[in-house]
């Protein structure tokens, strides 16, 4: 009952045999049908980025309509009640409908095959995350051409959200729309989880693992740990709003600041579940474009670790002019101020990097160099607003608006970008567009700091947030101005990255395998990967297999092939231990989320719908996970013949 | 010739920390772990928050909710047996405790509706009210997912098409309700007993 | 390297548990600190007496000192066994310093502010 080394005649047609039949185990369904059903880890996870980037220009574009409106005094552009639903709606597409989930999208695709495994675990689970993100975004964008869409600020604070002071239906939209994607977050969460603890082919052990999977494995222990608050909290607005609950009501006990207790327990690790896999990001395009492992392997995966502990104990710091005790508020002063110490740890293991290693100035790792400015700066200001004293003068100013976008776009968004332009030719099959690609990343660095760096003025000079308009003679023309043309310039560079992608995909050269020469497993099969990932599939020896592996290293057999096996491996030393059937696609996880989402919608107008609405879910989740026949188990069925053997005992993970 | 690490030997199924389902359903537990825990720390920083608590009202009557928590201690019984029968591949006893397992939970379902009538207080009255009845909302929302889920169960090990992975699932709802047993005792401390003792 | 793998992996479950305290543990009694330091500082003001903060902040400082200590000599044990277990000495060990660094730096509010701030 264990597996051995053998000997083998292995030829190139084996291979080949083997290749076809797996390819057509693993084949993507077809027709409409197939495309609800598909739960592969690649489309989904290409579903996600697509989805999100969509959302990323809707969200854009609200910018730029606060800016047009922004861009002189007394504006008439927008007016203030169609501004306060353009600004919610800008920080909450970026936040809930872009941020997470394009981060959740590159992990589905990339953590299975950075690990070698064949696909992830729990596919349809992932397929129903999907299914809920997209059902909320076209949820909260409907509501807001309805001009029902939420208008509090992406955080909704009571009391201005609550039953009292805003009537009718846009902040029932916003705190619905938070359980759509939090169930989208969290469900990704678990099988990020379960894929990496369980599905790491022979030989990748914990210290071999990619600094990528360790980020998304961080990232998916937050997001398990901080979700539920805003659910909390979401779930607690929605009841005071419509069944009369008195959670925040002061008048009968209860307590508004406990609302923003619980959105900023979620609301301070949200930012990290952003800022963490876009750092696993970082150590992946640097290691890459330096040519050299990056330096510093344990204190980059202690910084991930300490970091993502440390995101649970700053959320007073958005409550600094709530009227908290010094004492008290002062311990989140330090917490804030000492979590840069592993981010420092971080960026001078990627300085060490770049300096050992041989650098390839293309696209991926301008916009990397581009993080070190935007982020680094954006990590004084947070030093700074972290200190009470100084953010009760800046609090609910421009300034914050400066910090956050620059610790967000510099710490996220560049990042990211320049992962898409190194994953490109993997996805696509095509290389991206060097001149375009070079041309983006200076239209959005210098439009980014034309636009937000005058903020920092703007809010030390008193500009508040959240404003519609403002005086002529206040002394912020000019700056305000300033701003809205750098917006202008970082349309630009989105547009021109559009243009990037058609033109690419279009007549693109050809990608090989590994274009950039890297060290990770998905450069070990071919651009696109097959719907199988790998076969052959050595097993693993180093950190960085495609420098450092042997060419001879045995490779895994005896997993069959006439149906979807993948092997599973034991948690701590990654030893073969069992095979498992791993799902086949199926319709029930849109059918569930259809389901789930009329009940959710129906929620926001009466509670009955909880109560009937939620019996055509049970039924399509019965119908998800009753067997059926492709499903059996041959091997143990039925279970009375199984072999005495074959009833595992437990051991060790 | 060259070298290959033969797993056609390997079992296709397994029971515990070693399956798939036992970490899925370990997430979930952290996840809904963490909600309760955070409804009770909201359920704390309301009391701390007025001079009398329950404000107005006599605390819930212990009656019910005693006896719900009795029934859901004995329980304990048949969902260690269904596990065990589960992990040994028994059809015979796995479907004679998962339908025992399915009664205990429908009693304490019954039981538990009758507590809601038993608690002195509205969930529109105050913030108190508020609280108690969303606390005990969610722990019975949580119970009865788990009271479908192991009926669905019994039904497929009576009626469906049967392999060795039907009785993982089996072992993996007893876990997940050895969780709702366990996260019901904080809750029950909360509600009955912090307002009298407290 | 993977081997034939007819016997169980016998890792050191008291080592295992050290290491999974130093990873865990020390970041979870910070939490716990912040916590009750944030909530004692109302008691504090009540007494106008920073004992109630500083006394429990300086509790946790020295237990996670000496956690830092433990995880040390867990992570030097772990080296010599087998493969995953240096990497999570050292996280262990890592996490428990800069867990340490970070509850002396929330220690020196409360030394210098009053009680009723």
């Amino acid at each position: 009952m264990s597996a051995t080394i053998v000997a083998r005649e292995i030829t190139a047609d084996h291979i080949a045999a083997e290749q076809q039949q797996l390819a057509r185990t693993w084949a993507q369904p077809r027709g409409l049908i197939g495309f609800l059903s598909d739960v592969d880890p690649k489309r989904i996870g290409m579903r996600f980025i697509v989805t999100a980037l969509v959302f990323f220009a809707l969200g854009g574009v609200l910018a730029g309509l606060m800016r047009i409106q922004l861009a002189v005094p007394e504006n008439h552009f927008l007016g203030p009640d169609l501004y306060n639903q353009v600004f919610t709606m800008h920080g909450t597409t970026m936040m809930f409908l872009f941020a997470v989930p394009v981060m959740e999208g590159l992990g589905l695709y990339f953590t299975p095959l950075m690990v070698g495994a064949r696909t992830m675990a729990l596919p349809r689970l992932a397929a129903f995350g999907y299914w809920m993100f997209l059902a909320g975004g076209i949820f909260l964008y409907v509501s807001f051409f309805l001009n029902i869409g939420p208008d509090n600020g992406w955080f909704s604070y009571v009391p201005l959200a609550g039953p009292e002071f805003a009537p009718g239906k846009r902040a029932d939209t916003w705190a619905q729309l938070i359980t759509f994607t939090e169930v989208a977050s969290l469900v990704g969460a678990i099988v990020t989880i379960v894929t990496v603890f369980k599905f790491r082919r022979p030989g990748m052990t914990l210290d071999r693992l990619p600094v990528f999977v360790w980020a998304q494995l961080v990232t998916s222990f937050m997001i398990i740990f901080a979700m539920p608050a805003v659910m909390v909290a979401s779930t607690a607005l929605i009841l005071d709003r419509l069944v009369g609950t008195h959670f925040f009501n002061q008048a009968q006990g209860g307590d508004p600041i406990l609302f923003q207790h619980l959105f900023w327990f979620f609301g301070h690790p949200e930012v990290y579940l952003i800022f963490l896999p876009a750092q696993g990001l970082m150590s992946t395009l640097i290691q890459a474009f330096s040519s050299r492992p990056v330096v510093g392997y344990v204190g980059l995966v202690v910084a991930l670790v300490a970091t993502a502990f440390m995101a649970f104990g700053l959320w007073v710091h958005h409550m600094f002019a709530v009227g908290l005790p010094a004492i008290g508020t002062s311990f989140f002063t330090a917490a804030s101020m000492m979590i840069a110490i592993p981010s420092g740890i971080q960026i001078f293991s990627w300085i060490a990097t770049i300096w050992s290693g041989r650098v390839r100035l293309e696209p991926p790792m301008l916009f990397a160099l581009g993080y070190f400015v935007i982020f680094i700066l954006g990590g004084m200001t947070g030093l700074m607003v972290a200190s009470v004293p100084l953010d009760l003068q800046v609090h609910d100013t421009y300034f914050v608006v400066a910090h956050l976008h620059y610790v967000l776009i510099g710490g996220a968004v560049f990042p990211l970008f320049g992962a898409l332009y190194y994953w490109f030719p993997k996805f696509t099959g095509r290389m991206p567009g060097r001149g375009l690609g070079v041309a983006s990343f200076w239209l959005l660095f210098a439009g980014f700091n034309l636009t937000f760096f005058p903020m920092h003025v703007l809010g030390l000079h008193g500009m508040p947030r959240r404003v519609y308009t403002y005086l002529p003679d206040m002394g912020w023309n000019t700056l305000n101005l300033a701003a809205s043309s750098g917006a202008v310039l970082m349309a630009l560079a989105v547009i021109v990255m559009i243009v990037n992608v058609i033109q690419s995909l279009r007549s693109g050269a050809v990608a090989p395998d590994n274009p950039w020469h890297a060290s990770t497993l998905e450069w070990a099969t071919s651009s696109p990967p097959p719907p199988y990932n790998f076969y052959p599939e050595p097993v693993i020896d180093s950190r960085d297999p495609l420098w450092n592996d042997p060419a001879d290293l045995p490779i895994v057999i005896g997993v069959r092939a006439d149906r979807r096996e993948v092997l599973i491996t034991r948690l701590l030393d990654a030893q073969p231990d069992h095979r498992y059937h791993s799902p086949d696609p199926s319709i029930w996880p849109f059918v569930t989320a259809l389901t789930t989402t009329a009940m959710l919608i129906g929620s926001i107008f009466t509670p009955w719908a909880v109560v009937w609405g939620s019996i055509p879910p049970a039924i399509a989740l019965i119908a998800w996970f009753w067997p059926r026949p492709s499903m059996l188990n041959d091997e143990t069925h039925p279970p009375e013949n199984a072999r005495p053997e074959l009833s595992a005992a437990t051991g060790p993970p | 010739m060259r070298q290959a690490l033969d797993v056609s030997a390997l079992p296709s199924f397994a029971f515990g920390q070693r399956s798939i389902l036992w970490w899925a359903t370990l997430g979930m537990i952290a996840i809904e772990g963490t909600a309760f825990a955070l409804l009770i720390a909201a359920y704390i920083y309301l009391k701390w928050r007025v001079p009398h608590w329950p404000p107005g009202v006599a605390p819930p009557d212990l009656t019910w909710g005693t006896l719900t928590t009795a029934i859901v201690l004995i329980s304990v019984i048949p969902n260690a047996l269904t596990k065990r029968a589960a992990e040994q591949l028994d059809l015979a006893r796995t479907r004679l405790w998962l339908v025992v397992s399915f009664l205990f939970a429908l009693a304490f379902c019954v039981a538990r509706a009758l507590e809601f009538t038993a608690l002195n207080c509205w969930w529109d009255s105050n913030a108190y009210g508020s609280i108690v009845w969303t606390l005990l909302g969610i722990h019975t929302t949580h119970f009865v997912t788990d009271l479908i889920d192991t009926g669905v169960l019994a039904a497929i090990m009576f009626t469906g098409r049967l392999d060795a992975n039907r009785f993982v699932d089996v072992s993996e709802n007893a876990f997940y309700y050895y969780f709702v047993i366990v996260s019901w005792l904080p809750i029950y401390a909360v509600i009955y007993l912090a307002p009298r003792f407290i | 390297m993977p081997s034939s793998t007819s016997h169980r992996a016998s890792f050191d479950r008291a080592l295992l548990y050290w290491l999974f305290a130093g990873i865990v543990g020390a970041p979870l009694l910070w939490l716990a600190t912040l916590q009750t330091g944030y909530i004692l500082a109302y008691q504090a003001c009540d007494d106008h007496s920073r004992t109630w903060v500083v006394v429990p902040t300086m509790t946790a400082v020295v237990t996670t000192a000496a956690l830092a200590l433990r995880s040390a000599r867990s992570a030097r044990r772990a080296a010599a066994e087998r493969l995953p277990l240096p990497l999570l000495g050292r996280l262990a060990l890592g996490t428990a310093v800069l867990i340490t660094i970070v509850l002396a730096a929330s220690a020196i509010a409360p030394l210098v502010l009053h009680a009723c701030d």
